[in-house]
């Protein structure tokens, strides 16, 4: 029933900007892994869940860290202006991250992407 | 009476400086026409009083939440004398955003710096002169738990207050270029204008995020200037520890199953006492109303309407108080231990196959033990589609209370299969919520889209004094609110059973008997059209534990006698189909005065008893033809 692949594809599909992004090395926060972290480039989300977003510090320009997984494998959390989000990887999707670096993985595995 | 209000994020000890700044003198309700709480307080400083109100916990203004929309009215219509802005000082950053908002407004707000000895711990210092300064507003650190700085808060608020007639200059902001454009072209007060290119304007999706973009560059700033780090360390490695084992890939679940487990045994199990009391006390009461009002001479009718009619209604309202008053003990433990935010990070990926949010999750589970205290536990949900869609699913629960009608027919008629029979029909009640789930949020709520962007909050002591008035003041609002309609439907059903005054009560000659008999052909389909059947479910709709003694009414037999006349009376076939019936068919009336209660009007409450009467009536045909059809049990007598 879990599926594997269900919440691997981003919400918006692969638009043209989405294909230009990742030439240029940008994931969704969607497809970030434990322990990696990054810097939001740009937003796009349907308008209630962008300004739920937006009020909870998830910006461009914010530094994040991916700090684990659910048990069953979604929704994830994240470290955001010095607090922790929890966040479906679905509503993450349309989050566009400029990876930065890998740190040490702090807890759970990512059980959806082994 | 100069009005105080509280204005904060969730999970900043709201509530706990809510109770120290008023005490015990608090009066709880809803704002007008929407399902948000509305508490009000009495604060009494330097011999002066002073009207409290709790806002309801927001991260911003800007939200199109419920909970945003009454804060911001609030503000801007009933424009309080002074707002104390609570801030958690060790999430300074994000707690500041509310604050530039309310800035902006150039409303007249005292800051409160909480938990600043929680962060002095974690080796931090926020530099409360500094940040006065640079938001030009009063700063107050407290401490909500140990009350410290509260009476320094209160004078600080009073003093506000009284300046207020001085109009305050609202803190402004440079916009990005085209939002600057925009403020001038409409004309309008600066905040005003900036809340229309927010939320209503066209494009306002791009105007919010520059908007945003530049209030927390400003917030960064502000931060980078006021925050000192006094020792070399993480302030979040505790909780992160704590979480590496709660939310881990395999632990998790057995430890979240087992905090489930503790709160429904709390909840039901150390209740159950307290229930027997409550009912004791009852019988109590009407044996010796029964004495007085016979010895006075008050009619027989009079009598009995106290006896049979007012004090089991008012015994059953009273019956449900322990269970309502333990959980919220049990929940306002685990929000306030920041728990019930992981709870539903780690539910939320099977929830939301439902349609639904990760924190419906213990609401719907106890709604197994009683619908009623899982209804009132979806307040939990913050947003409004989640919660109503949670609050129409839960009577899909099989409540305890509907146990003995599966053990006397599963008992007569399936003893072999017995503990299957049963389990299929609780499993049935969560496939159809799955269902429905899925067909309430696409039908009433397509144009809310779910969502789950939760914080999780640094795990703290929860106080015991607070969970203790929240879980009381539950208590007493559902005995409030609820109890009079279920005491009254219960004066209905006597009234209807013992009319025309002389029939013996509940047969097939008194009126609620004529109604049952008139119901009776709906019900055949279904298998069992007859004005006992339909007597029974009418009883039902009162509580379901009143189907099987109703049935003992009509059939005139208990316990084992009551197995054999059903024996005879019924078969196989019907017997299952009416289980079925029982276990979806309306919710009882204490069920739809708590949907009433918590989502504020009636139109759910009977969009709830049409929905499951006419699913329930469905199904139980659906089983009944299905076996006729088959021929796979017994049906015809």
């Amino acid at each position: 029933m879990w599926g594997k692949h269900r919440f691997r594809r981003g919400q918006y599909g692969m638009s043209p900007a989405r294909s230009a992004a990742r030439s240029a090395h940008l994931l969704s926060l969607a497809e970030l892994r434990p322990g990696e972290r990054g810097r939001i480039v740009s937003l796009r989300a349907p308008g209630p869940v962008l300004r739920r977003l937006l009020e909870m510090g998830v910006l461009p320009g914010t530094e994040i860290a991916v700090k684990g997984v659910a048990p069953l494998g979604d929704p994830m959390v994240i470290a955001v202006k010095g607090y922790r989000l929890s966040i479906r990887k679905y509503d993450g999707s349309g989050v566009l991250v400029e990876p930065t670096g890998t740190d040490r993985i702090l807890y759970t595995k990512d059980v959806s992407n082994s | 009476m100069p009005t105080l209000a509280l204005v904060g994020n969730p999970n900043v000890g709201k509530t706990s400086m809510f109770n120290g700044l008023t005490g015990l003198r608090q009066q709880v309700g809803n704002w007008p026409g929407v399902t948000v709480e509305r508490k009000e307080g009495e604060l009494k400083v330097a011999g002066q009083k002073v009207n409290v109100v709790d806002l309801p916990g927001i991260y911003s203004l800007s939200a199109s939440s419920e909970d945003a929309r009454v804060a911001r009215d609030y503000i801007i219509n009933e424009k309080p004398d002074v707002l104390v802005n609570v801030v958690d000082a060790t999430n300074l950053a994000r707690n500041l955003y509310l604050t530039v908002q309310l800035l902006e407004m150039g409303a007249n707000i005292v800051v409160a710096l909480n938990f600043m000895d929680e962060l002095e711990k974690s080796g931090l210092k926020v530099d409360a002169v500094r940040l006065e300064k640079l938001l030009g507003v009063p700063v107050v650190p407290t401490s909500a738990k140990t009350k410290e700085g509260l009476k320094e808060l209160a004078k600080h608020a009073l003093t506000a207050a009284h300046c207020r007639g001085r109009r305050l200059q609202p803190l402004k902001l440079h916009y990005a270029d085209g939002v600057e454009e925009k403020i001038k072209e409409l004309a309008l007060p600066r905040w005003e204008a900036l809340k229309r290119l927010e939320t209503e304007e066209a494009g306002s999706d791009d105007y919010a995020a520059a908007i945003a973009q530049a209030r927390y560059r400003f917030i960064e700033d502000v931060v980078r200037q006021v925050l000192v780090q006094t020792q070399d360390k993480d302030p979040l490695s505790l909780t992160d520890k704590i979480d590496r084992l709660v939310a881990d890939s395999f632990w998790g679940i057995p430890l979240f199953f087992l905090v489930v487990w503790a709160v429904f045994q709390f909840t039901f199990k150390m209740g159950e006492p307290l229930v027997g009391l409550a009912q004791g006390l009852c019988g109590l009461a009407a044996d010796y109303a029964l004495r007085s009002m016979t010895e006075l001479g008050v009619p027989d009718p009079l009598v009995s309407l106290v006896v049979s009619g007012l004090i089991p209604g008012v015994g059953s309202v009273i019956s449900f108080t322990p269970n309502i008053f333990l959980l919220f003990f049990a929940i306002s433990l685990l929000e306030d231990s920041g728990y019930m935010a992981r709870a539903a990070h780690i539910a939320d990926r099977f929830m939301s196959s439902m349609g639904l949010h990760g924190k419906a999750f213990i609401p719907m589970v106890l709604g197994f033990g009683c619908n009623v205290p899982g209804i009132m536990a979806a307040r939990t949900l913050g947003n409004r589609r989640d919660r109503i869609i949670t609050i129409l699913l839960i009577p899909f629960m099989s409540c305890m209370a509907r146990l003995p009608i599966y053990v006397l027919f599963a008992g007569t008629f399936f003893r072999d299969s017995q503990s299957l029979v049963i389990l299929g029909l609780y499993a049935l009640g969560v496939v159809l919520a799955l269902l429905m789930g899925n067909l309430f949020g696409r039908l009433l709520f397509e144009s809310e889209p779910s969502y789950f962007i939760l914080e999780l909050p640094p795990y703290r002591f929860p106080s015991i004094r607070v969970s203790v008035i929240r879980a009381w003041q539950k208590a007493a609002a559902f005995v409030n609110k609820a109890g009079t309609s279920i005491t009254g439907a219960a004066a209905l059903v006597w009234l209807l059973s013992n009319l025309p005054w002389g029939v013996p009560y509940a047969s097939d000659s008194s009126v609620l008997g004529r109604i049952g008999r008139l119901i009776a052909p709906l019900l055949r389909p279904a298998g069992f059209g007859t004005w006992e059947a339909a007597a029974a479910l009418i009883f039902g709709s009162m509580a379901k534990e009143l189907v099987v003694s109703t049935l003992g009414i009509v059939y005139r037999a208990e316990g084992a006698a009551l197995s054999q006349v059903i024996a005879q009376r019924w078969t196989p076939g019907n017997a299952l189909s009416f289980m079925v019936m029982s276990l979806i068919y309306m919710p009882c009336v204490a069920v739809m005065a708590t949907i009433k209660k918590e989502t504020g009007s009636w139109k759910w409450a009977a969009f709830a008893a049409i929905c499951s009467v006419s699913l329930g009536w469905l199904m139980a045909v659906l089983v009944f033809q299905g076996i006729r059809l088959l021929g796979l049990l017994p049906y015809g007598r």
